[in-house]
């Protein structure tokens, strides 16, 4: 039981009320709009009528369908490429002795505080150059290496967690660095690495300064790039851009909702740990 | 300085879930009160409701006559001592020591002072810069204890403080305690599960078990005449064997009774030609050597109350296992409990 | 753990050149390309050392985007830890709601930045936007008006940002002993002076990582600006990033863009720097 004598239920409720609605609200208010037919949009009040009216517009404007495959092929391969990468490199740092592990941190550390922007044009003429510009592939080879420091620091801090003995068990019991590493010490760092894929997973999804610079045709782009180049043949598409915004952040959405308490720990582990 | 009651204390988490059932406890002035059991039996609960930390669900809790009940512990006037120290790792020793006062708009020339001599009474004076951080075991012990002794409280609350320290610095600190309860005699309630700590410290001893008082008294007492069963074994290592009387060769003077002998009250011999009457024969079990004395298991009949029986032997004892022994009880320093309600009843 | 060294580089290789080759050696480029004149349209290459970086120093729009920028990262941030502390110590001492209360804070941070600025365009949208309309003042254009924009801005990025703060704040909340707080009630604290005394304190380290990040964060914005009010209007909400974006990729202008991005980057490990060496390091922060 902790401290509960100080501000009162009721001024805990009226803090928790205030959060969840200027949290929930907005998103809340979009779902609303893009649940309302296309005349009504621009009404305040709860919608008469619900219609999928703009979500059909959604598609049918742009290749939105083709958008949504690319973020998920996109994605999906950054996040597999970053832990298949990452955690070697975890394992490695968190349980074996190397000379220069300070300097892998500190490169992690210092890429992570790069501004994007600089490296733009580099990888724009590289990228240019081996013609993987407007591909998904061009798009996951940056992913990866900058949610590489991400992974680096949660997947070392979740196999430093596994006690040192089990490590060296294994490597009594016959096995390989290797082998030890992919048969106690991955599975066991499982829970780690769902956080880590969830974490990675979301942040390729939502990446857009890469996915604007390098991709330029409607059927090669990502989500985020897409939702902000909506357009429409009078003004802008609200409703379509609501309904669209709903089909693209749901499913994030839902994913937060559901892995939560994996989410807070393993943000919390990489700031707090790193 | 104070005395301490609790009244009809009880404290519940809801149907079936009573953690504190109804005590009432009487503590003198100035005594040395130790609540000992094992874990879950409400020691630390009660502990808790009389610093305020708890809220009971019925009863009271008075200091010096007076109903505290509905106090917050900082008004209460009592100190407590806790098992990680709880020290304010971003304040210095001097900070530490002082922070109680600074709550209390004490002036701060007093509370420089009142500090000043709490470390040196304690010896710490010399830490008074220093962060918690950087003292050992025991040097944060004191500072726990300064932090506790600057505040001249009516009482003093101690929840587990020696368990979190290694054997030796625990008889250290154990002795330390015990000499400042003699200098300040003030009243001291002591929270352990440690039956040693229990007998070597106590004026008096609460023993509990399930939220409820199994016996109340002087630490010699509960050891020589143990209310039941239960407080007969928690005190005394190795523990108290209790028997069925036929399986050390005695008989009952009733039906329906158990024989309690304590190890050191059991005599082991290997040779049958010393074996005088009233002994039982039985075979060497396990024989642990430890240094001042041997303890020496024997295997004797069977069944709940049968199996094996430990005693202490002279230092020299050896055995091998297996191997053929007698053991006789010293009558005169029997316990006999009745098998049914588990408490002690005298042998008439 | 002493193991033969051999088999620890091997399975730290792959990262090590994924590193090395599509972060470092991109910003080596990028510090290269900024000491040239390079439009690529005009397929004009040169090198002409340090006059872009004199240029810069006399550019107006630079030391205004630098102005942009920092006003955005102060102000969001002070706004953003006063509400992520209150928010950590509503979370902690929740006892009925806290999933619920967790799982609404999780929400801005999963949806993508950029959909978040179209969110909050379309509820700003002062034509059809829901908070134009609530409020009593009526014609006020906030995407559009110099003075509002950046503090639109500011808005969508509490929205964004909070939640991440909260929850370090949490973490760190979470990780002061219990004890702590029975020994300061026993000890006569208020809860005020608890909070003031005792809480506070420990919190440091967390305060201090959490600002950091979200300082980082902050100087190099650009995706949420970029979809609220590309920048505009008249160049008020132009951030470093957006600036350096722009010229690069709208007029074409990869020397000067590169020499804006390589500048963004001092300046962000400056202000890393100059942290961790004074306020990092006196909360204890281990480096």
């Amino acid at each position: 039981m902790k401290r509960a004598s100080l501000p009162s239920r009721s001024a805990m409720a009226l803090g928790g009320a205030a959060v969840l609605t200027f949290f929930v609200g907005p998103f809340a208010w979009q779902i609303l709009t893009s649940l309302r037919t296309e005349a009504t949009v621009t009404e305040l009040g709860l919608p008469h009528a619900l219609s999928l009216d703009s979500y059909v517009a959604a598609f049918e404007g742009q290749p939105f369908a083709r958008v949504l495959l690319n973020s998920a092929l996109v994605a999906a391969v950054t996040t597999l490429v970053t832990l298949a990468v990452a955690s070697t490199a975890a394992f490695a740092l968190a349980k074996l002795d190397l000379r220069g592990k300070s300097l892998l941190l500190s490169a992690a550390l210092a890429v992570s505080m790069f501004p994007p922007i600089a490296t733009v044009s580099p990888l724009y003429l590289a990228l240019k150059e081996v013609r993987l510009l407007d591909t998904p592939l061009g798009l996951v080879i940056p992913y990866t290496t900058f949610a590489l420091p991400l992974a680096l620091w949660v997947l070392t801090g979740f196999f430093r967690d596994i006690p040192d003995e089990l490590y060296r068990a294994a490597r009594v019991d016959g096995c390989t660095p290797f082998q030890a590493f992919r048969r106690v010490m991955l599975p066991l760092a499982m829970p780690g690495l769902a956080t880590t894929a969830i974490l990675v997973f979301i942040f390729s999804w939502n990446e857009f300064l890469y996915a604007l610079t390098f991709t330029s045709s409607p059927t090669h782009r990502t989500v985020p790039v897409a939702i902000s180049l909506f357009s429409g043949e009078h003004a802008e598409p609200w409703g379509e851009i609501a309904a669209a915004s709903v089909i693209a952040t749901l499913p994030l959405v839902l994913v937060a909702l559901v892995f939560q308490k994996r989410i807070v720990a393993g943000l919390t582990q990489g700031a707090v740990k790193g | 300085m104070a005395t301490i009651s609790l009244s009809r204390l009880t404290k519940s988490f809801g149907p079936g879930a009573d953690v504190v059932k109804s005590i009432d406890l009487e503590i003198q002035d100035g005594e040395f009160m130790t609540l000992v059991g094992p874990s879950g039996c409400g020691k630390s609960t009660i502990l808790n409701l009389v610093a305020g930390l708890e809220r009971p669900t019925a009863g009271a809790v008075l200091v010096d006559g007076v109903d505290v009940t509905e106090l917050s512990p900082g008004d209460r006037d009592v100190a407590m001592v806790f098992q990680s120290y709880a020290l304010y790792p971003h304040m210095t020793v001097a900070k530490n020591l002082g922070f109680p006062l600074t709550n209390a708009h004490v002036p701060k020339a007093t509370i420089e002072e009142r500090v000043r001599e709490t470390a040196e009474r304690l010896e710490i004076a010399h830490l008074l810069e220093r962060k918690p951080r950087e003292l050992s075991g025991g040097q944060r012990q004191r500072v726990a204890l300064g932090r506790a002794l600057v505040r001249r409280p009516k009482a003093f609350l101690f929840d587990e403080p020696l368990s979190n320290l290694d054997a030796t610095l625990r008889s250290q600190m154990r002795a330390e305690l015990k000499k400042l309860h003699e200098e300040l005699r003030a009243t001291f309630v002591y929270v352990t599960h440690d039956q040693a700590e229990a007998m070597t410290l106590s004026d008096r001893v609460v023993v509990l078990e399930g939220g409820s008082v199994q016996q109340v008294g002087p630490a010699r007492t509960i050891y020589e005449e143990p209310a039941s069963i239960f407080v007969a074994g928690f005190f005394g290592s190795p523990r108290i064997n209790v028997v069925r009387p036929d399986v050390l060769a005695q008989q009952a003077p009733r039906d329906g009774l158990l024989l309690g002998v304590r190890p050191e009250d059991l005599e082991v011999g290997l040779d049958a030609k010393d074996a005088a009457g009233g002994a039982a024969s039985g075979s060497v079990y396990l024989v642990e050597p430890m240094g001042a004395e041997t303890f020496v298991t024997v295997s004797l009949g069977e069944g709940e109350h049968g199996g094996r029986v430990s005693a202490r032997a002279p230092a020299g004892f050896e055995a091998r296992t297996g191997a053929p022994c007698w053991i006789r009880a010293d009558m005169t320093r029997a316990l006999w409990f009745d098998e049914a309600t588990q408490r002690r009843v005298s042998p008439a | 753990m002493k193991e033969r060294p051999a088999h620890g580089y091997l399975f730290v290789a792959p990262s090590a050149a994924v590193l090395f080759f599509v972060a470092l050696c991109p910003i080596a480029f990028a510090v290269w390309l900024s000491l040239r004149r390079f439009i690529l349209v005009f397929h004009d290459d040169a090198f002409v050392g340090l006059a872009n970086y004199r240029f810069l120093l006399r550019d107006a729009r630079f030391f205004s985007a630098l102005g942009n920028t920092v006003y955005f990262t102060v102000v969001s941030l002070a706004i953003e830890l006063v509400l992520g502390l209150a928010i950590a110590l509503l979370l902690d001492r929740a006892t009925r709601g806290r999933g619920l209360l967790r799982a609404a804070v999780l929400v801005p941070w999963a949806i993508p930045t950029v959909v978040s600025g179209r969110m909050w365009a379309w509820m700003l949208n002062p034509d059809y936007g829901l908070i134009p309309r609530l409020l009593p003042v009526h014609d006020v254009d906030f995407l559009g008006t110099p003075g509002y924009a950046m503090h639109a801005a500011i808005l969508v990025d509490i929205w964004k940002s909070t939640p991440f703060v909260a929850l370090l704040l949490l973490a760190g909340l979470a990780g002061i002993p219990d004890e702590l707080y029975r020994a300061a009630r026993v000890d006569g604290a208020s809860p005020r002076r608890t909070f003031f005394a005792i809480t506070l304190p420990l919190l440091g380290p967390s305060l201090a990582v959490t600002v950091l990040f979200r300082a980082l964060d902050a100087l190099r914005v650009f995706d949420a600006i970029f979809v609220l009010t590309g920048g505009g209007p008249a160049n008020t909400t132009e951030t470093l990033s957006i600036y350096a974006y722009k010229t690069m990729m709208r007029t074409g202008d990869f020397g000067y863009g590169s020499t804006l991005a390589v500048a963004t980057f001092a300046i962000v490990v400056l202000v890393s720097t100059v942290y961790l060496r004074t306020i990092g390091r006196s909360a204890g922060v281990a480096r």
